[in-house]
């Protein structure tokens, strides 16, 4: 059962990456990235996303994901974004996140500001980058899942 | 004779036992440092007992002339915001721990024989009863009408001598921008921000149920957010130190380098005059240039000072993001005649300096002569991090957060991760 469900995931991981080399590339990205390139390989994401993570995240969650006490929170093993479903994790990036939540047992009540200035493909990167990093396990997602959400975000 | 002499005896023993009770136990004598002071580094000549841990996390703390001290906390702990704490016994350490009252917060201070407590939207008193650790818990409002806040929610508290409270209502953003936090975004011109939040108000301390739009008065502006705040009986004037504006490189890459981002702004030390304006969100304090320059969010460039050059100055600057968290001026007789008159600042450290090491987790002290800074800062209470090396605040063992003086002159420390409370006293 375990095996398979290992193997389910694998080959989700490599349908959503041959979805992204379908999605249409993004020209207005920071960094000069080639159409031919494949969006979110691992080492991509690893190198490019952690460099956007760094950039854009790492004030408030530090370089190690751990936050800062009493105002962000933690997200290293973090049991949210391993049981998140995708869409829940883009409409962070792309809202923000206002009021209250806990977080092994601590309260939050600071406001994260939206992300949504980023490009699709940052996004994505940053993404996955989280939630394969810092001991997570979580969803990953496709610069075109993000350009979909755009489309009917509030 | 020989049953005159056993009372005589007895009546000596007594006296003499009534002596050791009033002088022995609450002279500094009577007090035993903690092994290695508790893990803190102190000056030659002091030491430091641990009072009480884990109570939770620790704001502001002051002491009730019986000595008595009060803890209020970030969140309530066993139903309580506040936490009461008395020793018993005379070795410094409290062994009566109370936790009361529904409002959790962070401003703490007794005025008239009252508790009075800064909640992060109302500030309140209970009447402190004679003999007993709990107030009444019976409460007061003093001031309301404070908005909730997702940043710079917190409302310290203190008083002057002719009967007025001042509370920091720290502003709801970084630099005013809008939306807040967001790369490139320029500052809203003027901050609409400024009639409400940004500064320090004025209530009297005696009245209930003051609004404060309507019976608050902004007594000094352009304070982007000021946790450390108090009266200085000795100089009869308010002093407070500011939180400066966070990530100036992450939001400006094309004006601030990685390394200009954890190195500016100052923490900015101000003695806050009725009327004072120290420019927040137009204007920063660059410590290199020894200056206010004039915000990116307002067209700065880094240097240019444009509407800064008339801004209120800072009396001292401290190194950028290290998050100045409590202030007390000292009045005892404990310490040596250096310290008299002088301001302890308790540093909670900070999170804006990564990639880079994270810094200040510290009590600094201040020399001070009439108004103004005699000499130059130095550390006073260090280690509270446990270790040189801290990359992220959450690594850090212990952060300082609140500081009170004791009647004897001791200093309380308390510390925000794991609610420990140290007593410094000098040891002669």
């Amino acid at each position: 059962m375990r095996n398979t469900t290992l193997w389910l995931y694998g080959f989700s991981l490599i349908l959503i990456w041959s979805c992204s080399n379908s999605s249409s590339p993004e020209n207005n990205s920071e960094k000069k990235i080639s159409n031919e390139e494949t969006i979110n390989k691992p080492a991509k994401v690893k190198d490019e996303g952690q460099a956007l993570y760094l950039k854009y995240c790492m004030a408030c969650h530090q370089t190690d994901g751990s936050g800062v006490p009493g105002m962000y929170p933690p997200i290293t093993n973090s049991t949210f974004i391993n049981s998140a479903k995708k869409e829940e994790l883009i409409k962070i990036l792309l809202n923000g996140m206002k009021g209250p939540i806990e977080v092994n047992g601590q309260k939050y009540n600071q406001q994260m500001p939206k992300q949504d200035f980023l490009t699709d493909e940052q996004l994505s990167l940053i993404i996955n980058f989280v939630s394969k990093s810092f001991g997570n396990n979580g969803s990953v997602v496709s610069p075109s899942d993000i350009s979909a959400q755009r489309k009917t975000n509030p | 004779m020989k049953t005159t002499n056993s009372v005589s005896i007895l009546v000596l023993i007594s006296l003499n036992f009534i002596l050791f009770i009033l002088t022995g136990c609450s002279t500094k004598t009577g007090l035993r440092p903690a092994e290695n002071n508790g893990g803190i580094v102190l000056p030659d000549g002091f030491a430091a007992l641990i009072v009480a841990d884990s109570l939770g996390d620790g704001r502001h703390i002051v002491v009730n002339s019986n000595g008595d001290i009060y803890v209020t906390l970030r969140n309530l702990k066993d139903g309580g915001g506040v936490v009461g704490l008395r020793d018993t016994s005379g070795d410094g350490k409290a062994d009566i721990i109370k936790f009361f009252g529904p409002f959790s917060g962070t401003g703490i201070d007794i005025h008239n024989g009252y508790l009075y407590v800064g909640a992060d939207t109302i500030v309140i008193r209970y009447k402190l009863i004679d003999g007993e650790l709990v107030p009444n818990l019976n409460y007061e409002v003093i001031a309301k009408g404070f908005v909730p806040q997702n940043q710079h929610e917190t409302k310290p508290i203190t008083f002057d001598t002719i009967g007025n409270m001042y509370v920091t209502i720290g502003a709801p953003s970084n630099a005013c921008q809008e939306p807040d936090r967001t790369p490139g975004t320029l500052g809203v011109d003027p901050c609409p921000l400024l009639a409400q939040y940004g500064g320090i108000w004025r209530f009297k301390a005696d009245s209930l149920n003051q609004d404060q739009m309507a019976q608050g008065y902004r007594y000094a502006t352009g304070i982007r957010n000021a946790v450390a705040l108090d009266w200085n009986k000795s100089a009869n004037s308010l002093y407070a130190l500011q939180h400066g504006r966070d990530q100036l490189s992450q939001f400006w890459p094309e004006l601030y380098s990685e390394n200009e981002g954890i190195n500016l702004p100052a923490e900015e030390f101000f003695q806050v005059k009725e009327g004072s304006d120290f420019g927040w969100p137009y204007c920063y304090f660059d410590p290199f240039q020894n200056k206010k320059v004039l915000s990116p969010e307002y067209g700065g460039n880094k240097t240019d000072q444009g509407r800064c050059a008339d801004k209120d100055q800072p009396i001292m600057s401290f190194p950028a993001h290290i998050a100045p968290n409590d202030l007390i001026f000292y009045s005892g007789n404990n310490f040596p005649e250096k310290y008299q008159h002088g301001a302890f600042i308790a540093f909670h450290g900070s999170w804006n300096r990564a990639p880079q090491q994270q810094k200040g987790y510290l009590v600094a002290f201040v020399p001070f002569k009439g108004e103004l800074p005699s000499g130059k800062w130095e550390i006073f209470a260090d280690n509270f991090a446990g270790s040189d090396s801290i990359m992220s605040p959450r690594d850090s063992k212990h952060r300082p957060c609140g500081l009170a003086q004791g009647q004897d002159g001791s200093l309380y420390i308390v510390d925000s991760v794991k609610g420990k409370v140290w007593r410094i006293f000098y040891k002669q």
